[in-house]
This record gives C-alpha cells, sequence and structure tokens, in this order.
C-alpha cells in the first residue's frame, strides 16, 4: 500500500542514511558537519510522522541549530590539516566494521518482524500541551535535575574553556 | 483518525516551503552564472591584484570567547526549549508549575551571574 | 491503521545508530567522534517516540524522555567541545589516538 506517509518515510530515510555515510567517508571535517545537519533535518521529518511535533522542533532548534553551531566553533578553534599516519593499523578497522555489522544483524533479526498490536492514541492533538502537562506534574525532579546539569555544564565548560586568559594576563603582569 | 490526516496535510505546506528554499538559491546562483560574462585569466584568480602575494595560510586562530559565546547559546537555547511546553499548559498546571520554573530559572541565573563575574561576557 | 511498519522505524534507528557506532570507534579527530555520538543519541531518540506512538502501551511519556534525551545530548557536546580545547591547547592536536597521556 503505497501512502503518502510511506513515501515520506522512505525519502527522510533515504536523506538521513545519506547523510550518515557521507559523514563516514568524506574527508573536510566542515563537509561532515554539512552532512550530518541533513540527517539531523531529516530525522526531524521523522519525528513529525510519528506524531511528536514538539520534538521535531526542538530537534530543528538544538541539533541543527545550537549543537551543529558549536562543533563548527569546535573545529575553528582547533586545527585540522595534519596528515600524519594513525598509529592504529587496517585491521583494527575492519575488525570493528564486522563486529558493528554482527550487532546491527543480531539486533535486525530482533526487531524485523516485531509487530505490536496498535491502540488508538491521540499523540498529535496538543502535543506540546500534552508534554507540558506530563512534564511539569509526573517529571519535576527529572526536570529540575535537568537544570542543576545544565548549570553544571555552563559553569564546567567555561572553566576548562577560559583557563589560559587568566595565565596569560599573569604572565603581561611579570 | 481524521484529524491525524489533518495533521500530516498540514506538513505538505511546510514541505512546500523547505522545496522553495533550496530551489530558490540554486535556481538564482545558476542563473547568475548563465546570464554573466565568463573570461578568466590569471591575474583575475590573484587574491590581490595590485598588492604583495600572500604567504602565509589563510586560517587563522579564533578566539576562545568565540566558543564560550556559543556555549552559552546553546544552554541557554536549551533552556528557552523547556519553557514553551510550560507556558503553552500554564493554563491547566497553576500555581505550582510556575514556582517550579522560577527555580529552574534561578538555577540558570546562577549559571548567568557566574559567567559575568568571571568577566565572560566582556570582549575587551 | 498506519501504513509504515513499526520495525521500519526500528531499522531506520539501527542503521543510524550503527554508523555513529562505526564512527565513534574509528575516527581520529575528537570532534568528528562527538558529532557520531550525537548521531548515536539521536537514533535512540527514533526508537523512544516509535514506541511512545506505535508501542504497547501508547503514551506521551516517550517523547518527554526524548526531551531529556536532547538536553543531555546538548549539555555532553558543550562540556566535550570545552575539554578538547583545554587539551588542544596543551598538546596540540585533535587526534584521538595521540592522547595517550595516562598510558604509562
Amino acid at each position: 500500500m503505497l501512502t503518502g506517509e510511506f513515501i515520506a518515510f522512505m525519502a527522510l530515510a533515504l536523506v538521513a542514511i545519506i547523510g550518515g555515510v557521507l559523514l563516514i567517508n568524506l574527508t573536510k571535517v566542515i563537509h561532515m558537519v554539512v552532512a550530518l545537519v541533513f540527517t539531523f533535518v531529516s530525522i526531524a521529518g521523522i519525528f513529525v510522522i510519528l506524531s511528536a511535533e514538539f520534538i521535531a522542533a526542538v530537534q530543528i532548534l538544538i541539533y541543527s541549530g545550537a549543537i551543529t553551531i558549536i562543533m563548527l566553533f569546535g573545529i575553528m578553534l582547533t586545527r585540522h590539516d595534519d596528515t600524519s599516519e594513525p598509529i592504529t593499523g587496517k585491521w583494527r578497522k575492519l575488525f570493528l566494521l564486522l563486529g558493528v555489522l554482527g550487532f546491527g544483524v543480531a539486533v535486525y533479526i530482533g526487531i524485523y518482524n516485531l509487530d505490536i498490536p496498535q491502540a488508538a492514541n491521540t499523540l498529535h492533538v496538543d502535543n506540546t500541551e500534552q508534554i507540558g502537562i506530563s512534564l511539569y506534574s509526573h517529571f519535576i525532579i527529572p526536570f529540575e535535575l535537568t537544570s542543576v546539569l545544565l548549570l553544571v555544564a555552563l559553569i564546567g565548560a567555561i572553566v576548562l574553556a577560559k583557563k589560559d586568559e587568566d595565565d596569560e594576563k599573569e604572565a603581561e603582569k611579570e | 483518525m481524521e484529524l491525524l490526516n489533518l495533521y500530516q496535510n498540514n506538513y505538505l505546506i511546510v514541505f512546500v516551503f523547505l522545496c522553495l528554499g533550496v530551489i530558490l538559491p540554486l535556481v538564482a546562483l545558476y542563473l547568475g552564472k548563465l546570464l554573466r560574462p565568463y573570461k578568466p585569466y590569471d591575474a583575475k584568480y590573484t587574491t590581490y591584484e595590485s598588492g604583495i602575494e600572500p604567504f602565509h595560510d589563510s586560517r587563522v586562530q579564533f578566539n576562545v570567547r568565540y566558543y564560550i559565546f556559543a556555549l552559552m547559546f546553546v544552554i541557554f537555547d536549551v533552556e528557552t526549549v523547556f519553557l514553551y511546553p510550560w507556558a503553552v499548559a500554564y493554563e491547566k498546571l497553576g500555581i505550582f508549575a510556575l514556582i517550579e520554573m522560577l527555580i529552574f530559572v534561578l538555577m540558570l541565573v546562577i549559571g548567568l551571574v557566574y559567567a559575568w563575574k568571571k568577566k565572560v561576557l566582556k570582549w575587551t | 491503521m498506519s501504513s509504515v511498519p513499526i520495525s521500519a522505524f526500528l531499522a531506520l534507528a539501527l542503521i543510524l545508530f550503527c554508523i555513529g557506532l562505526y564512527g565513534a570507534l574509528t575516527k581520529r579527530n575528537t570532534v568528528i567522534v562527538l558529532i557520531s555520538i550525537e548521531l548515536m543519541l539521536n537514533a535512540v531518540n527514533i526508537n523512544l517516540v516509535t514506541f511512545s506512538k506505535y508501542g504497547v502501551a501508547p503514551a506521551i511519556t516517550g517523547q518527554v524522555f526524548a526531551l531529556f534525551v536532547i538536553t543531555v545530548a546538548a549539555a555532553e557536546a558543550a562540556v566535550g567541545l570545552a575539554i578538547l580545547i583545554a587539551l588542544y591547547r596543551n598538546r596540540k592536536t585533535v587526534n584521538i589516538d595521540e592522547m595517550d597521556q595516562l598510558q604509562g
């Protein structure tokens, strides 16, 4: 049965997987990040198909917005033009490829004929409001812990990244 | 069921806009390429036509400050994401959710004050 | 009811997870390793949202949990890159196989 939903899913899945494969195969770091943006945007489309409207918006806002930006800054702050040979050999790569493929096949055997009888749901009706009610009545403690996590991440990252400037100032004083 | 179809059909408009957004710059760039004259010679490809030859790598090391600004953007972006469902569901949640959200915002204000005290926000 | 079977979504998540796992294990550039980890977390999010719609008991909980995962991923990326910048300042390298100071 060829419906619009199926066509949309196939197109989005194709874009997502092509983005992922390009991430592995491209040589320049900037190009890899751009390939990944395609994957992130098409995953947002998958979320729309799964009636998770709000998560799709968050995906675009956080992943293809914020995380891509911060990765680009990380790339620009460091140097990526070295051509030194890797220390580990080719056999390790092949071995890892086989291992990952084995993992993939093992999980696929588990899921390929999974069939759960579908229950009716109303996730698409006022999706953001449903998330809000659930988040602020059942998940209060995880939510407050999230704020602590964000605070720790902010302070920790500032401490780690800012270290040198104080040292430079002290060096200037001497 | 009908609502679900309606919900999905609404996203056709998003798809149309996405297509327009991709096609428009492509067509504009291609038309420009089609219309402009193309007569390359060596002097046009030098960086400064009547200046010194550049001899260093053009990439400079960026200041760490840029990273810290990007970092604060990410953290407060995530905070905004949590504000949306709270604002939408506020009518049904009442005063308790307001207190929760005040604690949440207070935590991040502490982070902002810390960054301020550390003089991360100053450029000079 | 739905034209896309649940296993199709799970298979897509599996493929993306495998790509991310392979990238995280084989790439030498630390930024790319971090990005691969983000891809793996994203694949997990697809699973969470899929089960929140097509699972045995459909509920909004899966989407809320995906929201938390995205938050933790953002914090992890921020701190990970800060560590990378601190390391780069001392070692002048971003290659993960040259960061072996603890190897004795």
